[in-house]
C-alpha cells in the first residue's frame, strides 16, 4: 500500500518538477496554431496536471481503501512522517 | 446619483439586473442546508462544515479565483509580457500541493474543533504567541485582498461610466458593499456558497465567449501573439522591462514567483475556511484534480491581455485594459454580463474573506486573550460584528487611500501569508521544529521580506518602492533575480532549522501538544469533546 502512495507522490512531484524548470519551455519554436511553445506548452501541461493529480487520486485512494480492510476500526498502523520526533 | 451621457441602459440594466439576483440568494442562504441554529462559528462561520464535492467545488473556485485576478493577470501580461504567464505554472503546482497537505489539516481539524489556521498552531505547539503570530498574518494579509476586491469592482464601475464626482462616485461602490456585509452578516458562509454558482456560471460563460470570439475578431491566436511580439519589441516596452518570452536569467523569477504563490495561497485563512468547510478529506482531494479546468480558464483569461495589445487597447491604469477590451468587442448587452461577472466575482472571495478574517479575529485574539469563556453563540455573535468591521475597514481603505496603496499592500500581504507557511506546513508533518525557532524565522521572513519588497523600483511607473515582485539580490556574493516573498521563506527556513537545533539540544521547553499522529490520518470519527482541546498553556 505504501508502494502505491509513493508512486503518486513521484507522479505528483515530477509534474510539479517540469513546470518549474522555465528552461524547459522558454522558447518560441515549435509553434502550434501560432502561439508560441512557450505559452501553449504551458497550457498543455494544466491538462497534464489534471491527469497526473487525478491518477495520484485514485492510487491514493485505492492505498486508503486497503489500509480500512487491513485493520478495520482503527486509525492503522505507523505511517508516514506522522508524529516526527518529540 | 449623476447620470454620465457614457452610461449605457441595457448595460447598466443588466448589471443592476444580476445583482439584485445575487443578493437575494444571499439573504436566502440563510434557510438553506441549514440543520442546526447558525449561532456558532462552525455554522455561519464554516457552513457548519457540510459541504460535499459539487459545492465545494463551486465554493474553492469561486474563492480562490477572484474578481482581481481578472483584472490583474491579464493586466500583468498587459504591461510586462511573459513574466505575467507565471500565474499558470503557479495553478498547475498549488493542486498537487493541496491534494498532500490539506486532508492532514482536514482531519487535524476536524478531531480538534480547529476552524482557523491558528487554532491548528495553538493545539499543536501550545503557544498562543505563535498562534497570535499567525493569526494577525492572516488578518493583515486578508484586509488589503478584501480591497482589491473592491478595486475590481470600481475598475468596472468606472467603465461603465459610473463616474460621478466627489461622495457620488462612489455611492455604486458603498451599496454594492453594505448588501455584501448584510447577508454575510445573516447567512454567514452559506451566502458565498449559494451564490457561488452564480459566479462561477457567470465566469465560465464569459470567458469561453471571450477567447472565442475576441480572437475571431482579432483574425486569430496567431495574429494576437504576433501583436504582442511586434508591442514588447519596442523600445518603450524594453524600457519597461517588459518582454515577449522570459529574459535571460528571468526563469529563477519566474519560477520563485509561482511557486511561492502556490505556497501562500492555501496559507491565506480564506482558502483554509474553504477547505474547513468540506464535510470529508476526499472531497478536498477529488477537488485538487477536479479545479484544474479553472486554472485552464485562468490561463485563458491572461490571455486577455495580449488580445488587449492586439486590439490597440491604451490605458495606462493596467487594470482598466481588460474593462476597455470587453467594451470595444462586445454588444452592450453581453458587456452588462460580463461586467456581473467581474462584480459578483469580487463578492464571493470578499464575503469569504471577511468570515475568515473574523473567525480568526473571534478564534485567536478575541477568545484567547479578552473572552476566554465565551460560548459558541458569542463566539458567533462577535464573528459577525467582526465581519461587518472587516468590510468597513476595506471600504474606507479603498475610497480614502490610493488603489496603488491596496495593490502595495496586497503584494505585501503575499509575501507576509508566506512566511507562516514553514510553521502550518511542519505542524502538519512534525514536532522537530521548536515553537521559539518558528516564531524567530517568521520575525526575520517578514522583516527581510517586507525590506525587499519596499526596495524594489518601478521605472516604469516612477515608483520608488513596491514596483514589482522581483527584487535583484547582490549580497554574499551572490548575484541574482528572484520573487522576495521566497527569498524571504528561505531566510525564514534556515533561521527555524538552525534555531530549532539550538533551542532543542538545550532542551527548551516545546510546548503542549495535544494531538496524536493518527489525527492527521483519520478519515471519519467523532470531534473530541471540548474539555480534551486542551487549555491554552502559558508560553
Amino acid at each position: 500500500m505504501i508502494a502505491l502512495k509513493a508512486i503518486a507522490y513521484a507522479l505528483l512531484l515530477g509534474e510539479c518538477l517540469v513546470i518549474l524548470i522555465p528552461s524547459v519551455y522558454g522558447r518560441v519554436a515549435p509553434k502550434l496554431f501560432g502561439i508560441p511553445f512557450f505559452y501553449w506548452f504551458q497550457l498543455l501541461w494544466i491538462i497534464v496536471g489534471m491527469v497526473v493529480t487525478g491518477m495520484a487520486y485514485l492510487l491514493v485512494e485505492r492505498a486508503d481503501r486497503g489500509r480500512e480492510h487491513a485493520a478495520p476500526g482503527t486509525a492503522g498502523p505507523e505511517r508516514e512522517a506522522g508524529g516526527g520526533s518529540r | 446619483m449623476k447620470h454620465d451621457p457614457h452610461v449605457i441602459g441595457l448595460e447598466l440594466g443588466i448589471f443592476i439586473a444580476l445583482f439584485l439576483l445575487v443578493a437575494g440568494l444571499g439573504f436566502a442562504a440563510v434557510r438553506w442546508r441549514r440543520v442546526h441554529r447558525l449561532a456558532s462559528i462552525d455554522e455561519w462561520g464554516l457552513g457548519g462544515r457540510s459541504f460535499g464535492s459539487f459545492i465545494s467545488w463551486f465554493l474553492i473556485g469561486g474563492d480562490l479565483y477572484t474578481a482581481y485576478t481578472f483584472i490583474a493577470i491579464p493586466a500583468l501580461l498587459y504591461g510586462t509580457g511573459a513574466l505575467g504567464f507565471f500565474a499558470v505554472p503557479y495553478t498547475i503546482v498549488v493542486y498537487p500541493l493541496v491534494f498532500l497537505i490539506m486532508p492532514r489539516l482536514w482531519s487535524v481539524a476536524h478531531r480538534h474543533g480547529v476552524a482557523t489556521p491558528a487554532d491548528f498552531i495553538r493545539v499543536r505547539f501550545g503557544s498562543p504567541t505563535l498562534a497570535l503570530a499567525i493569526a494577525l498574518t492572516g488578518i493583515v494579509a486578508t484586509m488589503p485582498y478584501i480591497a482589491l476586491q473592491l478595486v475590481g469592482i470600481q475598475s468596472v464601475l468606472q467603465s461603465m461610466g459610473l463616474a460621478g464626482t466627489g461622495w457620488q462616485k462612489d455611492l455604486p461602490l458603498i451599496i454594492a458593499f453594505a448588501i455584501l456585509a448584510a447577508y454575510t452578516y445573516t447567512s454567514g458562509l452559506r451566502a458565498p456558497a449559494l451564490i457561488a454558482f452564480v459566479k462561477d456560471a457567470l465566469i465560465y460563460v464569459v470567458i469561453i465567449v471571450a477567447v472565442i470570439y475576441i480572437p475571431s475578431r482579432l483574425g486569430g491566436y496567431g495574429h494576437i501573439f504576433h501583436a504582442a511580439e511586434a508591442h514588447f519589441a519596442s523600445a518603450k516596452a524594453k524600457k519597461a522591462h517588459a518582454s515577449f518570452l522570459l529574459p535571460s536569467g528571468g526563469g529563477l523569477a519566474y519560477w520563485t514567483l509561482a511557486l511561492g504563490s502556490a505556497f501562500a495561497l492555501f496559507m491565506y485563512p480564506h482558502s483554509i475556511t474553504a477547505v474547513l468547510s468540506t464535510k470529508d478529506r476526499k472531497v478536498i482531494r477529488r477537488n485538487s484534480v477536479l479545479l484544474f479546468p479553472y486554472s485552464f480558464l485562468l490561463g485563458l483569461i491572461a490571455l486577455l491581455g495580449y488580445m488587449a495589445i492586439a486590439a490597440h487597447v491604451k490605458v495606462t491604469n493596467t487594470n482598466l485594459a481588460v474593462p476597455e477590451l470587453f467594451q470595444r468587442m462586445f454588444p452592450h448587452w453581453f458587456v452588462g454580463v460580463a461586467f456581473s461577472a467581474i462584480a459578483i466575482g469580487a463578492l464571493v472571495p470578499a464575503a469569504i474573506m471577511s468570515i475568515a478574517a473574523a473567525n480568526l479575529f473571534t478564534r485567536n485574539i478575541w477568545v484567547q486573550f479578552v473572552d476566554r469563556q465565551a460560548t459558541p453563540e458569542r463566539e458567533a455573535a462577535v464573528a459577525k460584528v467582526v465581519s461587518l468591521l472587516v468590510k468597513i475597514g476595506a471600504v474606507v481603505f479603498v475610497l480614502t487611500l490610493s488603489g496603488q496603496f491596496s495593490v502595495n499592500l496586497q503584494l505585501l500581504g503575499g509575501v507576509w501569508i508566506l512566511q507562516t507557511f514553514p510553521t502550518i506546513l511542519s505542524g502538519l508533518y512534525t514536532r522537530f521544529f521548536h515553537r521559539w525557532a518558528l516564531l524567530a524565522g517568521w520575525v526575520a521572513g517578514m522583516v527581510t521580506g517586507t525590506l525587499m519588497a519596499d526596495a524594489v523600483p518601478n521605472p516604469a511607473k516612477h515608483q520608488h518602492h513596491f514596483g514589482g515582485s522581483v527584487y535583484t539580490w547582490h549580497y554574499l556574493g551572490l548575484h541574482f533575480k528572484a520573487y522576495h516573498g521566497a527569498i524571504a521563506l528561505a531566510i525564514n527556513v534556515i533561521v527555524v532549522i538552525v534555531g530549532s537545533l539550538i533551542l532543542n539540544a538545550l532542551r527548551v521547553p516545546k510546548g503542549e501538544d495535544v494531538t496524536r499522529p493518527e489525527d492527521f490520518e483519520e478519515v471519519t470519527g467523532p470531534p473530541l469533546p471540548p474539555m480534551e482541546v486542551g487549555e491554552p498553556q502559558p508560553a
